[in-house]
């Protein structure tokens, strides 16, 4: 651990810090939506977040392995333990816990704001406020190596701006289907058709509907809008691409991926070496981290800008 | 009083839990923006002060919408209560 002139802040207190808040955030929103609501909000952020960041880490845009296997404790290395409480596949859990904390609250005060209003107003409303909280977290994470980024883009402070325009999308998105489905009990009406051959109903109205159904419906309209926010996410990061890529990926990403081929490592700044995958697991794969407690020669401003990397 | 379509039966207790949730929202970006003045400079940054002053311009929305909300959720409590005494002193009479 470094204790330098600036402090290193650890993933696990990025993690005890966002349980904590889970606690409060989760008991907060039973109190003011109802425990079924709240429970049906986790849940479904956690199957939106969870299939989203899965899928992101998978084509290779970021990954969370850059403490993986090298975890370092008053100069000891702790072996097997990637920083991370728990892994769902790829993504540590305390991300899309964290996701519902800001979800539920912006969600929430989106609300108030706008009581009467249009539920694709107040998501906006929802999805600004997120955003905005997020560029002040995702640069903390960057330089704390909570999680790095494997793909190249516009960048700001060290993030990925195409980033914040999936954060706006995803709260945008999910908000919408939530107050939709279980809140106004109505419908989408591209969703109806296929709706009515899965669940055997008209989904119109949902008002008479039981609480499991309504659950299952309200999933499955979870995961249909995956897809769909991705595409918007995509088209909304066009105009990036006409300003063009301010920086190559600061790391290799451990998955091959179309952007290691279009910008391939050799074009990376040579101490950027290509991500070697031990035992064919991503998790155990090496970063700087690492080296620094081995004591080898690591670079102090590796690509990407990362100067925080002390010796 | 406020209608929302979240909570047709507004209470005492569902108004405070949305002062309390705005508070603990509050409450993650202090400390996000704590750990942004004690951690390394971000990138493209020479010093935390840097951090500090980013975290506070990028946050603008974020503080305008919390501060318009804890403002109405704080009315709405109030209301409520003075409501709740006003009610409780009617049935004494």
């Amino acid at each position: 651990m470094y204790f330098g002139p600036h402090l290193r802040i650890e993933s696990w207190m990025f993690e005890i810090v966002l349980y904590l808040f889970f606690i409060l955030v989760f008991w907060a929103g039973t109190k003011i939506i109802g425990r079924e609501k709240t429970s049906l909000f986790l849940w479904g952020s956690l199957i939106w977040t969870l299939t989203v960041e899965n899928a992101m880490v998978i084509i290779g845009a970021y990954d969370y392995f850059a403490y993986a296997n090298y975890y370092c404790w008053a100069d000891k290395l702790i072996p097997g333990f990637s920083g991370w409480s728990c892994m769902v596949f790829f993504v540590p859990l305390s991300i899309s816990i964290g996701w519902f904390i800001f979800g539920l609250s912006a969600f929430i005060i989106s609300d108030r704001l706008l009581p009467q209003g249009n539920i694709w107003i107040k998501a906006v409303v929802a999805s600004v406020m997120m955003v905005s909280l997020d560029m002040l977290m995702d640069p903390i994470s960057v330089v704390n190596e909570w999680w790095r980024w494997t793909v190249a883009g516009f960048y700001f402070r060290g993030v990925s701006v195409g980033n914040y325009i999936g954060w706006f999308f995803m709260l945008f998105f999910f908000a919408g289907i939530y107050e939709r489905s279980v809140i106004e009990k109505g419908s989408f009406a591209w969703l109806r058709p296929i709706e009515g051959l899965i669940f055997r109903r008209n989904t119109k109205d949902l008002s008479d509907t039981d609480s499991q159904t309504l659950k299952k419906i309200f999933y499955f309209r979870t995961v249909a809008f995956i897809p769909v926010m991705l595409f918007v996410t995509i088209l909304a990061s066009q105009p990036l691409k006409q300003i063009g890529f301010n920086r190559y990926a600061p790391f290799n990403s451990v998955f091959p991926t179309t952007y290691d081929q279009k910008y391939p490592a050799s074009a990376k700044p040579a101490d950027m070496a290509p991500a070697v995958i031990p035992d064919g697991d991503p998790r155990k794969v090496e970063g700087p981290r690492c080296e620094i407690a081995k004591g080898a020669n690591v670079p102090t401003q590796p690509a990407g800008g990362a100067s925080h990397v002390q010796k | 009083m406020f209608k929302s379509k979240l909570n047709p039966e507004v209470s005492a207790e569902t108004l405070k839990g949305r002062v309390w949730i705005g508070v603990f929202l509050l409450a993650i970006w202090l400390v996000f923006l704590w750990w942004a003045g004690i951690t390394f400079p971000f990138v493209g940054h020479d010093a935390n002060g840097q951090n500090i002053v980013y975290g506070v311009i990028v946050g603008i929305p974020f503080l305008v919408l919390i501060t318009l909300y804890m403002a109405l959720a704080v009315k709405d409590l109030k209301e409520a209560v003075a409501a709740m005494k006003a009610f409780s002193k009617g049935n004494r009479k």
